[in-house]
């Protein structure tokens, strides 16, 4: 699929199938997405779970479990497709060095039995020639961009807090200055006022170093704060696509409509009643014919149920698929 | 209906006394859904355990209906177990995964020996998943949690809570681990226990928004204790300790053109450790005072029932 609205791209993400197999046949976490990131730009990328986020994530970066397989499309890194490059070359080049990975459990990369240093001096080691005490630089460099105490570094991951680690993490995939981070529920398990300092921290750092990043998550009211676009995912599709004032101004599809109004606003409460979506995502081996939303959709009609509706654009940098809008 | 008065729970670990709780006095009435608001560490899981009997407080007592808790024996001690349920956070680690649904919420009826014959408990078992809207309920019944999703789960863990009629539920993050789409039905499952069946409830939470929608009373913790409490619409809307006002200014908002509010949370990174006396917010308190550092501040009350824990008031 092709994204006029698109002007420096760095990633673009193209009629991608991710497929796993199973003993039935096979779940289709990923399902025909198209996307893009332009450069110095935040993309949102919301949905439930096992709406396929996490498995676009892992497709990105060569990661899959081995019950998986990239079925069709391409992702494009910088112009060169990274699914059919060489894995060696893409770890040893792109990875880290190029484009890096927050997760949500630090708890996961941090290696407890080393040292916070010593983790960073092997991620900048493995990249690239630097002396020792160079690459020790960095390293307190990086802490201390991220509101980490330079002491810290000689502490084991578990002597740490939980926001602390997840700076930690932050500064590790900074480290080799990447023009792409992708964030997969970086702040998620952190406590409220945690997760608004590292997100503030996460975004001051974005804007200064310009490096363009992919936030994943299921709290739609951060992409808000962070993003420039936003994705919306369902059932391992793009539902809706566009410019973030667009999406949560003028939200069009009815899945998108339903996970704001399932946001909680204290501003609002008194006004506005919580609204849960109704129903639970379909099973990815025997996805419902036509649209995947349509189970739970409100505003269902007959052709719903019988064809697939497409990504299509409404306008401007703003697009949906949905019968219903298309309709109109 | 239940009460905890001067309540300590304190720990040690070799020379450390680690004050989880520290002189807590919070009340829940009858039809009731209570807020207890705090980040992680500040106590309030322990005081949730430590009023429903779980842990053993260390000074202070909890009273349901007037009786201490810890000396409740026999007959009494089982029916305050029956009547007050808990509810945790991670449904996986709450409910055994090799057992049946219809088995986990079974459990409690035939060890409370609640039904008088197979009958009568399989419509227990079925009305309670009916009421936590896990429908077809037969279907449900029968399956094995690991065929469940997190959310459906959780309701299969209301559900067991409920089977046993309580009168009073504590529910620990009940809807942390789920997906922001479906926690407004898992608290509309706790609004109609409060508003049909007249169930009271403590919700204990990280995350002050959720609790704003369905709490009368909220109570903010802060390491140990109690720093604000009030009616939800004046702790709120008029919220007055500067970590509650921190907690609320935290909130992401579904608005991009709110931005700048989530990036002004007034909260200093902990420059000093907490000196033992003082109050325990100072370290990362943007208003603190010398005062601060030298006594801790009292709960006291404003105005409407909201009291606060600050000396700038």
């Amino acid at each position: 699929m092709i994204f006029e609205e698109s002007t420096d791209v760095i990633l673009k993400v193209d009629s991608l199938r991710t497929y796993y197999k199973t003993k039935r046949g096979s779940v289709k976490a990923v399902d025909d997405v198209s996307l893009f990131v332009d450069r110095a730009k935040v993309l949102g990328v919301a949905g439930e779970s096992g709406c396929g986020k996490s498995t676009l994530v892992s497709t990105i970066f060569r990661v899959l479990p081995r019950n998986a397989q990239v079925v069709s499309g391409e992702v494009k890194f910088k112009g060169q497709d990274i699914l059919s490059m060489d894995l060696k070359t893409f770890r040893k080049t792109i990875v880290w060095k190029d484009i890096a990975y927050i997760p949500q459990a630090s708890m996961d990369v941090l290696d407890p039995v080393y040292k916070v240093k010593d983790q960073m001096m092997e991620t900048i080691m493995e990249h690239e020639d630097v002396s020792k005490a160079e690459a020790m630089e960095r390293i307190y460099k990086a802490l201390e961009s991220v509101g980490v105490p330079p002491e810290k570094a000689d502490m084991f991951p578990h002597e740490l807090s939980g926001g602390q680690r997840q700076r930690v993490v932050i500064a590790m995939a900074l480290l080799l200055n990447p023009s792409m981070v992708v964030s997969d529920e970086a702040t998620t398990a952190l406590d409220v006022i945690t997760q608004a300092k590292i997100l503030k921290m996460m975004k001051d750092l974005q804007e200064s170093r310009k490096f363009s990043m992919m936030f994943v998550t299921h709290d739609l009211a951060l992409l808000a704060n962070i993003s420039d676009s936003v994705l919306i995912m369902y059932a391992g599709k793009v539902v809706e696509f566009g410019d973030v004032e667009k999406i949560f101004r003028n939200p069009l599809h009815p899945y998108t409509r339903a996970l704001i109004d399932a946001i909680p606003d204290l501003r609002l409460r008194k006004k506005k009643k919580l609204v849960s979506v109704p129903g639970y995502p379909p099973d990815l081996e025997n996805p419902p014919k036509g649209c995947r939303f349509a189970p739970r959709c409100p505003i269902a009609m007959p052709i719903c149920r019988e064809k697939e509706p497409e990504l299509t654009k409404v306008e401007g940098f703003h697009y949906v698929a949905c019968h219903a809008v298309s309709r109109k | 209906m239940i009460e905890t008065q001067n309540l300590k729970v304190y720990f040690k670990s070799r020379d450390v006394v680690v004050k989880a709780v520290d002189g807590v006095n919070i009340k829940i009435k009858e039809k009731e859904i209570v807020g207890l608001v705090g980040e992680s560490g500040s106590g309030k899981t322990t005081l949730g355990r430590t009023i429903l009997n779980l842990q053993r407080p260390t000074a202070g007592k909890v009273l349901w209906n007037g009786k201490d808790v810890s000396k409740l024996k026999g007959k009494e001690e089982k029916e305050f177990r029956r009547q007050n349920q808990i509810i945790f956070q991670n449904p996986y680690e709450a409910v055994d995964i090799r057992m049946k649904v219809y088995d986990i919420i079974a459990e409690g009826i035939r060890v409370h020996k609640l039904a008088k014959n197979e009958k009568e408990e399989r419509e227990m078992v079925m009305n309670a998943l009916r009421e936590v809207g896990l429908t077809p309920e037969e279907e449900y019944a029968n399956s094995l949690p690991n065929q469940l999703s997190g959310g459906q789960l959780q309701r299969v863990a209301i559900a067991r809570a409920l089977v046993l009629d309580p009168s009073f539920i504590v529910a620990d993050e009940p809807v942390s681990m789920l997906d922001m789409s479906i926690r407004a039905g898992i608290l509309d499952i706790f609004q109609k226990l409060k508003e049909e069946k007249g169930k009271s409830v403590l919700m204990i939470t990280h995350d002050i928004s959720t609790i704003g929608y369905i709490a009368s009373n909220i109570y903010v913790m802060y390491q140990g204790k109690v720093i604000e409490s009030g009616p939800t619409d004046e702790v709120l809307d008029h919220p007055l300790h500067p970590y509650t006002k921190a907690l609320i200014s935290a909130v992401p908002l579904p608005d991009p053109s709110g931005r700048s509010t989530l990036f002004s949370t007034e909260v200093r990174e902990e420059v000093e450790p907490y000196n033992g006396k003082g109050c325990r917010y100072y370290p990362r308190c943007p208003f603190a005072m010398n005062v601060c550092k030298e006594k801790e501040p009292e709960l006291t009350g404003e105005s409407n029932d909201h009291y606060v824990a600050c000396f700038l008031y």
